[in-house]
């Protein structure tokens, strides 16, 4: 089994919700994205329930709620598309690896440029942003490699232990993006949403 | 209420309500209007009085501006405090945009001294869509920053817009106050 096929994507449901939980309380959660400590567990678990309620399979849904996962090592992390404006055709990607063994990897990259591919290929949008701390370069690095853009970097705009640091807001527009996956052709094509999908079918699991 | 050479600035009424809705009814699209996924919205009425009676608007953080003749004329304020990181959105809205070099001077003194004095922010952030000229001209004169833009966030009368962030710091802020005074 190849890096392109050890993990893959599905939609995130009901029976994800403990461990969602769990990472949504790691205060490692809190520190690269958003959250608060005053924040209960049971407030927390009315949010999460109420994200994967809304985690519709038709229509025009206003957030798509992905889990990244491996047979070898169950759920990895999330990935959420949110804010989805049908009339922009844009929307904010946010990232988080719940495995933390598997920060570093290849693994998250592969999630992201797959959900980006989802994006563009499935839900044709036009633009996914991100905004991402300073001090967080792992994540803007995959964003960079994906062709984002840093569009906006708000000086001192996020306290982490006391301290004020960077916050960079990252674009990526369709055509950016297809120059990149052209570039890489390749590669990409083995690493590709479609590639994915192609693998679980054939080894009897539907990609859902 | 704050009364100037050009404007009168005071606490919002109910009825202002009819204004604020004609800003979202008429004239161009504005930054500072759009909601978060950066798509225009059309209130009712009522639902701008709900808003004004809330929180926000009845502590002072969001004002109404009054030309001379006691006409409204625009709508300004800070919304979105971020008391940790000690940050705010700076909204400004004129209907006239001549109002950008006159009005808008006085209304940006008062709302920078709440920001920076009263609430002691460490900076201010405002949007701009790339077609706000009059705005954007108002800004950089306030010696605002440009902090960037985010290309075609918004797709309005055939075209794709960019909306533009301009920040202002404390220090800055302060530094150009005493090079002027």
């Amino acid at each position: 089994m190849g890096f392109a096929t050890e993990s893959y994507l599905r939609r995130a449901e009901r029976d994800d919700l403990d461990t969602i939980l769990e990472w949504m309380e790691d205060s490692d959660f809190r520190y690269f994205l958003y959250g608060d400590d005053a924040q209960s567990a049971r407030q927390t678990r009315e949010k999460i329930i109420m994200m994967l309620g809304r985690n519709t399979a038709q229509g025009m849904p206003g957030a798509v709620y992905l889990v990244i996962e491996s047979k070898k090592g169950g759920l990895l992390g999330m990935i959420s598309l949110q804010n989805i404006s049908w009339r922009n055709r844009s929307c904010n990607i946010d990232v988080y690896v719940g495995a933390k063994e598997q920060r570093n990897s290849m693994m998250a990259a592969l999630a992201v440029f797959r959900t980006l591919e989802y994006a563009f290929d499935e839900l044709n949008m036009h633009r996914v942003s991100a905004f991402i701390y300073a001090f967080n370069p792992a994540s803007w690095r995959i964003m960079e490699k994906a062709g984002a853009v840093r569009e906006i970097t708000l000086e001192k705009h996020v306290l982490r232990d006391g301290v004020l640091y960077d916050a960079y807001g990252y674009g990526l527009l369709r055509e950016e993006f297809e120059a990149v996956r052209n570039r890489h052709a390749a590669s990409a094509d083995k690493a590709s949403l479609k590639a994915m999908i192609a693998f679980l079918a054939d080894s009897g699991d539907a990609a859902s | 209420m704050i009364t100037g050479e050009h404007t009168h600035i005071r606490f919002p009424e109910l009825d202002d309500a009819f204004f604020v809705r004609q800003l979202y009814v008429a004239g161009p699209k504005r930054a500072a209007l759009l909601d978060s996924r950066r798509e225009p919205i059309l209130p009712t009425t009522p639902e701008i009085q709900k808003t004004l009676l809330r929180k926000g608007a009845a502590q002072g953080l969001m004002y109404s501006v009054e030309d001379t003749t006691g006409a409204l004329c625009g709508w300004c304020g800070l919304r979105g405090i971020n008391y940790e990181a000690q940050y705010a959105e700076l909204v400004l809205l004129f209907v006239d945009a001549a109002a950008y070099d006159t009005a808008a001077d006085e209304v940006l003194t008062f709302l920078l001294g709440q920001a920076f004095t009263r609430f002691r922010l460490y900076k201010v952030l405002v949007l701009s869509l790339d077609t706000e000229h009059a705005l954007m001209h108002c800004l950089e004169r306030h010696g605002f920053a440009f902090a960037g833009a985010q290309r075609r966030a918004l797709f309005t009368g055939g075209d794709w817009r960019d909306l533009r962030t301009y920040t202002l710091k404390a220090t800055d802020y302060q530094a150009t106050r005493t090079s002027t005074t």
